[in-house]
């Protein structure tokens, strides 16, 4: 009875949002493309900041620290730790990962439409960043907004299946005034929850291209996962 | 009796071929492979997962139709199970690197690590995995594959999107027949039809999609298409010849009945079918509407000889077709049995069928049809032959160089297309053997796509006798596949060596277990101390507990998981055979691009749909090269056979070829392909359609180059047939089969192609090259004319039984075409009677006989004896003429009692039918016991022979006279046979060396004009000679025998006076003891009396009387297949010896 209900309901909500999309203007239209916009002035940016992990099997919160580069219009470097214990780094369809302390690394081809593993990963490192409308509105819906103390708080819900599986919720905290990035806070399927909150975004400086070099030590153990056609 | 339907695809395929095995191997082994697949398509992944759920969970309640069902692989809910089990299977040295990684001094700096990688990861995978299995029991190599089995990167239940999922479902009774099937199926889409009305209510469109495919679905639907099949091209091809007959003839009376003997025909052939068969699979049930579209030519031959000669009696007119219905029978048979070479079951029993129904059709049509329709005053052809036409149909100069021009622009235009656009290509998927337009295979390819199958799959298939044999094989099998991965042959694989059970290791590493499993409340504790919640710990504790008590109880490590992933994984994964060895089974995938497998080591074999194509094709290609260059060859022969003129050999070849370019042609202007079936079409086509090129030539030469009366007499014949074939090769173009619509569409194409270069252009050419008046001279007396579709022996003044020149009206007087130069063959019916009784039966060959000597040489005499009657009986039931012929040779013995003459005729028969064994078995060198008679009769004899006085032998065709001689042998004699001529010259020889093996001399009659001057030396010192009576060589002399005129051979009588040779008449006759040798009293006469011609005649008569009383005795035994009492041409009585 109550899955039957709960069904019906789901179903309610379905057809509601399928009317208000095709009948109704998307109501976020206007903040996603000033946020857009804004973004897209950066060329460059580089931050640095604090991600926070409440993960369900800990008692306990993992703090670590990490900065990141982005260079339009595809580059960018994630670091984890300090020392870094994890780096992201993405060149044109290439992928990265790194885990210095393992001496192991993890390729992934980005070319056409990336699918598992490559997909979960930008999911995770670039929905943040928009570049381009439509792209980002084919990977996530505004499904709520709000704001406190000065931030505009987006609650994203990715669109793909499999990616909702791992991370039904994302949250994306942006100035109110200069709607640069504050904050992303994913929600994990389990109700696990990864904060990263961003300290000053310094724009448009100079960034050493080694940063996105995809260079591995000869020394490391490389794995090369090419995304299917 | 009841036809079935072999709706397995696999019936289809050779049995030779390895892949063909190994794929039979796997449908046998792996109940997987037999179950029913159902698709769910929805608009959410929540709505498909709801839907695949309620479905499952319906149709598990229905235990009279499902043994289980299927919608996820089990693996989350049981993954303490699997990995608990996975690791006793592992080498002892893994579980001590496990061991010593989880020792006590060890487990804080591991736990540390660990909160180091979850607060630094950025692969959310091991960010799950780390946070619920701290102790890393799940960091297993090969471990990660094992949810996804199957498939590198997808699960085999659901698409990415989880929009689409798939239930499977196990049947009750995996082997049900296609009828039950079906039945099975309707009620399975009605319990889904209620589960979906449930979960998702009503929703429009296609918004909601479920559909059935796997192999009990393939099977209900290719069986109801296959019955479809037979239906629908039965029907349609009825109707289209019911159409063109109609159109014809306008009559309905033979209509209707036409319309029953084909439907006759094909239910004999069906029961026949099923006797010999025992099930039609789906490729042979369209041999209906093909056999139809051919059988109805026999009857349209004999319906027009009909209407062409209204007042000839049955047996004459079936008398006349009979030869050209069962010789065109036979040959379209054997055209279709050549299919048996083609390399596919299918086709064979497809070529089976259509032969035997060809063959069942042309007696049907002679002794079914015909006595219906005949003395039902068929409306009579008026100038049949055109030669009432008034105005010549000769065309001039211009029309037959614009047909040539037309030929030119043709060969042009399929040249230009074909270097254009290119030659059909040759298709090497196995698709064509698959049911097409079919919803299952749709729903199967739409499986496929969701769940990103986009490259060829294959299942790899490896035997051990146990356990830990079939893990080596595996391994030593992933090197090769890793490498062919790197050089792009293979996409992805998977073996099951993390999965598969290892007793071995599982055994020694228990004590480990154990240990480990000891020491859970350790491992618990430092967990709680590290900072781990209690959700993080249930992942290991269960696993933990496993070992503990796997190594404590009596129970052990068990063969396959626990759960309902080992449920799931065990029988997909792994097989046992009847002797009780061990089947595993892997998977890899192929690039669509690239033909072929990828090189295994010895042990592994690959079973899969998708590669067996390039393997069949070949082997098809291989044997259709053969198939085509064999009957090239044998068309040739029959061309020139039927011309003996090379021009008009080339002619018809030159028509086949370019036939065969019009339609490649078309095929590459349509965008056709060939492909494992259709590509028998060639042989099919040359083997069907090369009559049409002897009928226009022929009937080009019978009227002279007169196109309108060949239009009337062959064309429009041909136009009938060539439609009714059309309607039985088209009809199947809707099959529900890919590719016997495809091969049906090119044979009708290519009879289409045919008949356009036969009836239009083939007879201009040939005017081109018979330019002059000479060449364009009507020929009736060619021999080949009598094969011709027109009317055999009739003529605008009426039709006889005498094919020769002078009975067909164009004698007495010299022959009108004398002075013109013939086209036909030496023609040898302008010199000798072609009726049946003056001529011996066409069997009686060289070849024919060669065989029979082979065949006696091998096989014992009673089972040949019985082959030999058999084949008597038929040879009297098709050729009711001969029989009738003996009947009149035996009427002065036996008397006028018709129904006593017939039974004797036949007794006859059958009785030299016996006497051909043995004079087989003698030939062959076997030989047989024969004993002499009265001692009182022989005496007289053996005094002559050892008194050197010369000895005649004269007997008559009566028992078996040729045992004689070695008896002869056997008595210290080595006689002189005197022989006529054979048939041919090589039988002839073979007869001679025969004898001569026996110690039998021979001496031919006629071929040597000094002959006699030997035998009269023979018998001037003292030797035998042997000599027949009764059947002269040449005219023979007049002589009467059982009071009748009668035709004798007078060398007796001729030797008797030039010797003075002492005459004995004998006879070799058989008893119920078998035969014996007779020596009848001597004749003896005054040498000085046989002076005169006249004396001479009577004393042969003398001579024969002496055979009248043991012929009177033994009438079955006096063989005589050729009439004896109608004297020969010539009536001087002047000895042709």
């Amino acid at each position: 009875m109550i899955r039957g209900f709960r069904n019906l309901a789901a179903g309610l909500g379905v057809g509601v949002l399928v009317v208000l999309g095709e009948g109704v203007p998307d109501p976020y239209e206007a903040i996603l493309r000033s946020w857009l916009e804004a973004s897209t002035h950066l060329n460059r940016f580089q931050a640095e900041f604090q991600q926070t992990r409440h993960l369900k099997a800990l008692t306990q919160p993992l703090v670590s620290t990490g900065r990141v580069w982005f260079s339009a219009p595809d580059r960018f470097r994630w670091e984890l730790g300090d020392p870094p214990q994890s780096v992201a780094v993405r060149s044109g369809d290439t992928l990265l990962i790194l885990s210095p302390r393992l001496r192991r690394a993890e390729s992934y081809s980005l070319g056409g439409n990336p699918t598992g593993p490559a997909r979960d990963l930008m999911g995770l490192l670039d929905g943040a960043f928009p570049r381009s409308i439509e792209d980002w509105k084919g990977r996530f819906e505004i499904t709520g907004v709000s704001t406190n103390q000065g931030m505009l708080r987006l609650d994203l819900r990715p669109r793909s299946p499999a990616a909702r599986k791992l991370m039904p919720v994302l949250i994306v905290g942006l100035d109110a005034g200069t709607l640069g990035l504050r904050l992303t806070e994913m929600i994990m399927v389990d109700g696990s929850r990864i904060r990263s909150e961003f300290g000053t975004l310094r724009t448009n400086l100079p960034i050493p291209s080694e940063l996105f070099s995809l260079e591995v030590d000869p020394a490391w153990k490389l794995t090369r996962n090419e995304s299917p056609p | 009796m009841r036809l079935r339907l072999d709706s397995d695809p696999l019936s289809l395929l050779p049995a030779g071929l390895p892949s063909v095995s190994t794929l039979r191997e796997h449908q046998s082994l792996f109940p997987s492979a037999r179950e029913l697949l159902i698709t769910v398509k929805a608009r959410t992944p929540e709505e498909a997962l709801a839907l695949a759920e309620g479905i499952a969970a319906d149709l598990v309640r229905r235990k009279d139709l499902v043994e289980s069902t299927r919608w996820d692989t089990g693996f989350r809910e049981s993954i303490a199970d699997t990995v608990a089990w996975a690791w006793a299977q592992r080498a002892p040295s893994d579980l001590e690197v496990l061991e010593r990684r989880l020792e006590t001094g060890q487990i804080a700096q591991e736990l540390a690590v660990c909160r180091e990688r979850l607060a630094t990861t950025l692969d959310p995978a091991e960010l799950a995995r780390l946070a619920y299995d701290p102790l890393g029991l799940l960091d297993m190599p090969g471990l990660a594959g094992m949810e996804t089995l199957g498939r590198a990167q997808t699960d085999p239940f659901s698409s990415p999107d989880g929009t689409f999922r798939v239930v499977s479902v196990a049947p009750r009774d995996p082997s049900m027949p296609y009828r039950e099937a079906a039945v099975w199926l309707g009620a399975i889409r009605r319990v889904v039809e209620e589960a979906r009305l449930r979960v998702v209510g009503n929703p429009g469109g296609k918004a909601v999609r479920v559909a059935f495919t796997g192999y009990v679905a393939i099977m209900a639907e290719t069986a109801n298409g296959m019955e479809r099949d037979l239906t629908s091209s039965v029907t349609l091809t009825l109707a289209v010849i019911c159409l063109l007959f109609w159109a014809t003839h306008r009559s309905l009376r033979p209509l209707a009945w036409l319309v029953v003997s084909l439907l006759l025909t094909f239910l004999i052939t069906l029961a026949l079918g099923s006797l010999v068969l025992g099930e039609l699979n789906v490729i042979s049930c369209g041999f209906a509407s093909v056999m139809m579209g051919l059988v109805v030519d026999y009857s349209l031959v004999g319906y027009q000889e009909m209407r062409a000669c209204p007042d000839r009696s049955l047996v004459q007119i079936r008398t006349a077709v009979m030869p050209g219905i069962l010789w065109s029978a036979a040959t379209t048979a054997g055209t279709f049995l050549s299919l048996h070479f083609g390399g596919l079951p299918g086709l064979s029993e497809l070529g089976t069928l259509t032969a035997m129904g060809l063959v069942v059709g042309a007696i049907v049509t002679l002794f079914w049809f015909l006595p219906r329709v005949a003395g039902r005053n068929p409306k009579s052809l008026s100038n049949a032959d055109g030669s009432e036409l008034g105005e010549t149909g000769i065309p001039g100069p211009v029309s037959r160089w614009l047909a040539v021009a037309c030929t030119c622009v043709l060969m042009g235009l399929a040249v230009g297309v074909l270097t254009l656009k290119g030659w059909p290509r040759v298709e090497g998927a196995s698709d064509p053997l698959m049911p097409r337009n079919s919803a299952s295979q749709e729903a199967m390819e739409e499986l496929r796509s969701e769940l990103g199958r986009t490259h060829k799959t294959s299942w790899l298939l490896v035997r051990g006798a146990d356990p830990e044999s079939v893990h080596g094989r595996f391994a030593e099998a992933v090197p090769r596949l890793e490498e062919a991965r790197l050089t792009g042959a293979v996409v992805g694989f998977q073996v099951p060596t993390v999965i598969w059970p290892f007793p071995a290791h599982a055994r020694t590493n228990q004590a480990t277990l154990g240990r480990l499993g000891g020491r859970a409340d350790e491992f618990r504790s430092r967990l709680l101390e590290a900072g781990y919640g209690s959700n993080s710990l249930h992942l290991a504790d269960s696993i933990l507990q496993r070992w503990r008590r796997w190594s404590g109880s009596g129970e052990g490590i068990p063969t396959w998981p626990e759960g309902a992933f080992g449920r799931w994984v065990a029988p997909m994964t792994s097989a046992r055979d009847r002797d009780g060895s061990w089947i595993g089974r892997g998977i890899v995938e192929t690039p669509t691009t690239r033909e072929g497998v990828p090189v295994l080591p010895s042990g592994v074999q690959i079973a899969g749909w998708e590669n067996l194509g390039p393997e069949l094709l070949a082997r098809v290609v291989g044997r259709v090269r053969v198939l085509t260059a064999a009957i090239a060859i044998a068309l040739t022969l029959c061309l020139w056979l039927a011309f003996r003129r090379w021009i008009e050999v080339v002619l018809g070849l030159g028509a086949l070829a370019l036939s065969f370019g019009l339609l490649l042609m078309v095929m590459s202007l349509t965008g056709a392909t060939w492909n494992l079936l259709n590509l028998v079409a060639i042989p099919l086509i040359l083997g069907t359609s090369v009559d049409s090129t002897i009928h226009v030539q022929l009937a080009l030469r019978r009227h002279g180059g007169d196109l309108r009366a060949v239009w009337r007499s062959t064309g429009v014949a041909l136009l009938l047939c060539a439609g009714a074939n059309i309607a039985g090769f088209g009809s199947l173009a809707w099959s529900s089969n890919a590719g016997l619509a495809s091969l049906d569409l090119v044979c009708a194409g290519g009879v289409v192609c045919v008949l356009v270069v036969v009836l239009l252009l083939l007879p201009a050419w040939w005017l081109v090259l018979h330019r002059t008046t000479e060449d364009l001279s009507p020929n009736p007396g060619s021999l080949a004319e009598v094969h011709d579709l027109a009317p055999n022996g009739c003529t605008p003044n009426g039709c006889t039984d005498d094919l020769t020149p002078k009975a067909k009206g164009l004698s007495p007087g010299p022959n009108p075409w004398a002075k013109t130069k013939d086209l036909s063959p030496p023609a040898p019916a302008s010199t000798k009677d072609l009726s049946p009784g003056s001529k011996p039966s066409q069997l009686y060959g060289g070849w024919a006989w060669w065989i029979a000597l082979q065949v006696a040489r091998r096989i014992g005499r009673r089972p040949l004896a019985g082959m030999t009657r058999l084949g008597m009986r038929l040879y009297m039931a098709v050729r009711p003429d001969r029989l009738e012929l003996v009947m009149e040779n035996l009427r002065p013995v036996v008397g006028d009692e018709a129904s006593r003459l017939r039974a004797i005729a036949k007794a006859n028969g059958l009785g030299f039918a016996e006497k051909l064994v043995d004079l087989w078995r003698l030939e062959a060198g076997i030989r047989p016991r024969v004993r002499l008679g009265s001692e009182a009769g022989w005496k007289p004899f053996r005094e002559a022979v050892a008194s050197h006085d010369g000895v005649l032998l004269v007997t008559v065709h009566l028992g078996n006279w040729e045992l004689g001689g070695p008896l002869l042998t056997d008595l210290g004699v080595r006689p002189l046979v005197l022989s006529a001529e054979e048939p041919d010259s090589g039988l002839t020889t073979l007869r001679a060396a025969a004898r001569a093996h026996h110690g039998i001399d021979t001496l031919v009659v006629g071929s040597d004009p000094f002959a006699f001057v030997e035998v009269i030396r023979r018998l001037q010192e003292g030797g035998v000679v042997a000599l027949l009576l009764d059947r002269p060589v040449g005219s023979g002399v007049e002589t009467r025998f059982f009071g009748r005129p009668f035709r004798a051979s007078p060398a007796a009588a001729e030797l008797a006076r030039a010797t003075g040779a002492r005459i004995f008449p004998m006879v070799v006759i058989r008893d119920a003891e078998g035969p014996v040798a007779r020596a009848l009293p001597e004749v003896v006469y005054d040498r000085s009396e046989l002076a005169g011609r006249e004396r001479r005649r009577d004393f042969t008569t003398r001579l024969l009387a002496t055979f009248e009383e043991v012929i009177r005795e033994h009438p079955d035994q006096w063989f005589h297949f050729v009439s004896v009492w109608k004297s020969g041409r010539s009536d001087d009585g002047v000895s042709g010896t």
